[in-house]
């Protein structure tokens, strides 16, 4: 049964089957035909026998009517008796088809009867009863002639019926028997075919399912049932495939999960020697070896160096560290050279490619083949992977690609590890780049402030030459005066009272030329502290400033700088100054310098407009507001000069950029501006300018600032756009 | 019919100047075969209307002795024939043709109602059979015996309404029924006569239609097959349909 499939046994089961459906059909068929014709036959006699009765009841209602009519002369029993006669007639044509003798002679009978009644009715209405009553007399005999042929055929009819019946009777009792031990017989063969049949098909499905719920359960080694040529040979066939393809499944998310690990370990850690190691462990455990070892190549040396093995003996680690392989030597130096795997399939062949030395220690430590991977970034060869079996052979396909893809991984760790090590020299050199480049920062700042400061040189000693010269002047005339007022005293001692009012006079003068070179004096001196704290580094120190105040003072100064320089330069300075500006906390030296340094922008640029359109068709104004709104202070300072275009506007703010020539500037005023107000007050420095039209800065100073940073500090941050 | 009434009237613008007025003539007997032939079957018509007239006395079961005797259905039938024809049938010469003839038919009439007194005064018994047909069939056989070789009487029908077979038509009948007096041109009530031989023997034969009237229709009616109180099925005619033939034939 197991040799045919299912589908044939099935085929088979059912074929079985309606071969005794169809033969006990037959023989049914052929029973109820037998039976149907003894039917036939009886029904035909029933019909005779109705025939006969229809005639003799039709005769005898006939025999009524006559009599009926020769007493009552109706013409209406002359009818019925013609209807009965008339049915008779059917009766007896439909008998003569099977007993014609028969029925021949009851017509002669019912004829003569007939004859007779007829005369006898015409004899009753011609009145003439007694010949009527004879006629009917006669008449009556062939009645009851006709009247017992009659009752002849219905005996033997019903005889004949009663014998055909029970026949038919015999017959259907020995079909039902026949039939019903044909249908036992049917269902016993078709209960036991069936049980065949489902017990060929349900053991081996139970087995399978039993196996597919092992397999379901992660058991790769259930017993699957045998493999059949039917259906369910296949399916064990396929379910076997279908652990196979698990159990390779499972290797290979073992080799991916081995893959990942050292992938993850490689991405993860720059501990060289820990990847390599696990590498190397990874790629004798996956690849069935039963020892390995990484080599590194010096690219000086042109030689691998060994780094690292594992399932190692000690004395063939110390073989392997003790012997560097030459680039092209050995299985490592020709996998190297074709960036392909090279093995050695058996160590103890003679005149095999091994490293001399090593393959005999290899040999004697009982190890069969070997297979060496290159590791390659780049087709930059970076090292090499080996890989010791104890059999010989070559190794499978997958094997090698195993010990390729590891090899692949440590070429990547042996990279990174490169990778980092001139990422590290890379680092140190930027470090010690970087704290050049913050030295050379600070030189410039302060450079810068030399720069400022030798701006404001000549207008300082400007502004200090005059009252020196006040100074000078009045002192000389005092000290002239002096001298005359000695000399009139000395001259004239009685006098004295007499030239009183001239003494008083000269007094008057003396005191009011003193008082002037005690103001010049002061005002030298103011400018003086002004240089001074412009020029020092600056201590931090915040307090209460009237920023009005250091407006004017940083214009004035600005101005006289610029005209120290250039005598020709003027400009209509617009102040307004809101006067209920409250003093805020802020670093004053600073915020000085951030006015004079965009003052100074200013000027220079109305007067590089002014030279460049001639001093008629413009007017150079730079004017400056100053807004207190209950948060911060605003100060605006706007000038009417070159103005700038975008890309010079986005870059304003840029440490070293400048637009000015060579010497003029620097690029850091408006660079260290940005950092003290923004990185050391808390505030904003905004610029809004059009080409050839206008540049205005907006100065935001809140009442509360931040802590204080320093800007030298907030420049080395690299915080200045 | 319009004939006898035709004939009457003749015979009265005869004797209209001799006879005082509202007075029965005492006519001279005929020898027209016509004029006999529709004589006798006014007698018997006028008979039978009597009998019509005593059907429910007849048939009353309570009582016994109606007193419908024979000379009292004569005597109402004769009434009713000078009333029809204005003639007294009992004045006409006895020894004439049609005096033998009328009072053979009048002796049929009391031989008829004599010879069923029984039938007729059975008290208790209600519906007893001795319908009009009955009686005019009865007539007409009594009548024959007493007329042998000189004059024939039969009521008859159209076959399919002939309820007893001695009245069935014979061949001139059914050829005179189906051809003239069933004929949609017939002229209704119009006999139909013609001179015959029977047997090698002349004869006259007249065939006098009847057509239902209201109280035939009881028997003969609606519905169709439905039994009458005779136990016969009903024929489903209407009134004025033709329901029965007087035939005479009068042997020269």
């Amino acid at each position: 049964m197991a040799r045919l499939s299912i589908r044939a046994r099935l085929v088979v089961l059912s074929g079985a089957l309606l071969l005794f459906l169809l033969a006990s059909n037959f023989y049914l068929n052929q029973k109820l035909a037998e039976n149907a014709d003894g039917m036939d036959r009886a029904a035909d006699l029933l019909g005779e026998i109705e025939e006969a009765n229809g005639a003799q009841i039709a005769f005898g209602e006939m025999r009524y009517w006559l009599t009926d009519l020769a007493v009552s002369m109706l013409a209406l029993s002359q009818r019925n008796a013609a209807s009965a006669h008339q049915r008779m007639e059917k009766y007896l044509d439909a008998l003569a088809h099977h007993r014609p003798d028969a029925v021949a002679q009851i017509r002669a009978e019912l004829a003569r009867y007939d004859d007779y009644a007829n005369k006898a009715v015409n004899e009753y209405v011609d009145d003439r009863r007694v010949i009527g009553n004879s006629l009917l007399a006669q008449a009556s005999l062939h009645s009851v002639a006709a009247d017992r042929l009659l009752a002849r055929i219905v005996a033997q009819l019903t005889e004949q019926a009663l014998a055909a019946r029970e026949r038919v009777v015999q017959q259907a009792r020995a079909a039902s028997e026949v039939s019903r031990l044909v249908a036992a017989a049917a269902i016993l063969v078709g209960a036991l075919l069936t049980l065949l049949v489902l017990r060929s098909i349900a053991m081996p499905l139970r087995q399978l399912v039993i196996a597919m719920h092992g397999l379901n359960t992660g058991n790769l080694a259930v017993a699957i049932p045998p493999a059949g040529p039917d259906e369910i040979g296949a399916m064990a066939r396929t379910l076997a495939a279908f652990r196979d393809t698990l159990n390779e499944l499972r290797r290979t998310l073992a080799e991916f999960e081995a893959l990942r690990a050292v992938g993850r370990a490689v991405g993860s850690t720059l501990d060289l020697p820990a990847v390599l190691s696990l590498v190397v462990a990874r790629a004798v455990e996956f690849s069935g070896a039963a020892a390995g070892s990484i080599y590194e190549f010096d690219d000086t040396l042109r030689e691998f160096h060994f780094r690292t093995s594992y399932g190692a003996e000690t004395e063939l680690v110390d073989q392997l560290k003790a012997r560097p392989i030459r680039y092209g030597e050995g299985a490592v130096g020709q996998a190297a050279i074709t960036s392909a795997p090279t093995q050695i399939s058996d160590l103890r062949a003679p005149g095999n490619t091994g490293v001399a030395g090593l393959v005999e220690e290899l040999v004697r430590l009982r190890y069969g083949s070997l297979l060496a991977a290159p590791l390659l970034h780049e087709q930059t060869i970076l090292g090499g992977l080996i890989v010791f079996r104890r059999e010989t052979g070559n190794f499978s396909e997958e094997a090698v690609r195993l010990v390729e893809a590891f090899a692949i991984q440590s070429a990547l760790a042996v990279r990174n590890a490169k990778l980092f090590d001139a990422q590290r020299r890379r680092e140190a050199d930027l470090q010690a780049a970087h704290n050049q480049l913050k030295a050379a920062q600070a030189s410039l700042i302060q450079a810068e402030k030399m720069a400022s400061l030798g701006q404001l040189t000549a207008g300082i000693a400007h502004e200090i030459k005059n009252p020196l010269n006040f100074v000078n002047n009045f002192a000389e005339l005092s000290r002239e005066l002096l001298d005359e007022l000695k000399a009139t005293l000395a001259a004239n001692a009685s006098a004295v009272a007499e030239t009183r009012d001239d003494l008083d006079d000269l007094v008057a003068t003396l005191d009011a030329n003193l008082s002037k070179i005690v103001e010049h004096g002061r005002r030298a001196d103011g400018i003086v502290t002004s240089m001074l704290l412009h020029s020092r580094s600056g201590s931090g120190e915040r307090r209460k400033s009237d920023i009005n105040a250091l407006i004017e003072e940083a214009l004035n100064l600005a101005f006289h700088g610029v005209r120290a320089r250039d005598r020709d330069f003027n400009v209509t300075l617009e102040r307004d100054l809101d006067p209920r500006l409250a003093p805020i906390d802020i670093v004053p030296q600073d915020i000085t310098r951030v006015f004079l340094n965009l003052f100074g922008n200013a000027f220079y640029a109305v007067n590089k407009r002014r030279r460049e359109a001639g001093a008629r068709a413009y007017a150079p104004v730079v004017g400056v507001t100053s807004r207190d709104d209950a948060e911060e202070v605003e100060i605006r300072i706007r000038d009417n000069g070159i103005g700038m275009p975008p890309e010079i506007r986005d870059r304003a703010f840029t440490p070293f950029f400048t637009t000015k020539p060579s010497g003029e500037g620097t690029g850091l005023g408006l660079s260290i501006s940005y950092d003290i107000i923004v990185q050391q007050h808390g505030g904003t420095l905004t610029v809004d300018s059009r080409e050839g039209e206008f540049t205005e800065f907006t100065i935001r100073l809140p009442h509360t600032p931040p802590a204080l940073v320093p800007p030298a500090a907030a420049a080395a941050s690299g915080a200045v756009a | 019919m319009r004939l006898q009434v035709i004939a009457a009237l003749l015979f009265s613008m005869l004797v209209a100047e001799t006879l005082p007025a509202g007075a029965i003539a005492n006519p001279a007997p005929s020898d027209n075969d016509k004029v006999i032939a529709e004589s006798l079957a006014e007698m018997l018509r006028d008979a039978r209307t009597v009998i019509s007239n005593n059907e429910d006395l007849i048939n009353n079961p309570a009582i016994g002795d109606k007193h419908l005797t024979g000379s009292k259905v004569l005597g109402d039938a004769v009434a009713l024939y000078r009333k029809n024809t204005g003639v007294d049938p009992q004045a006409i010469d006895p020894n004439s043709r049609q005096g033998r003839l009328l009072r053979a038919m009048m002796n049929a009439i009391v031989e008829v109602m004599d010879d069923n007194q029984d039938t007729i005064n059975d008290k208790g018994t209600g519906f007893k059979g001795f319908i009009p047909a009955v009686f005019g069939r009865l007539v007409g056989e009594a009548f024959n015996a007493l007329a042998e070789d000189q004059a024939v009487i039969k009521i008859t029908a159209p076959p399919d309404l002939v309820r007893n077979i001695r009245a069935r038509p014979d061949a001139w009948e059914t050829g005179v029924i189906a051809n003239k007096l069933l004929s949609p041109n017939w002229p209704k009530g119009e006999p139909f006569s013609a001179d015959v031989t029977i047997n090698g023997r002349p004869a006259y034969r007249i065939a006098v239609p009847e057509y239902y009237t209201q109280s035939c229709l009881a028997c003969h009616g609606s519905p169709k097959g439905e039994l009458d109180i005779t136990g016969y099925p009903k024929e489903g005619r209407k009134i004025g349909d033709l329901g029965g033939v007087i035939s005479i034939t009068l042997l020269r």
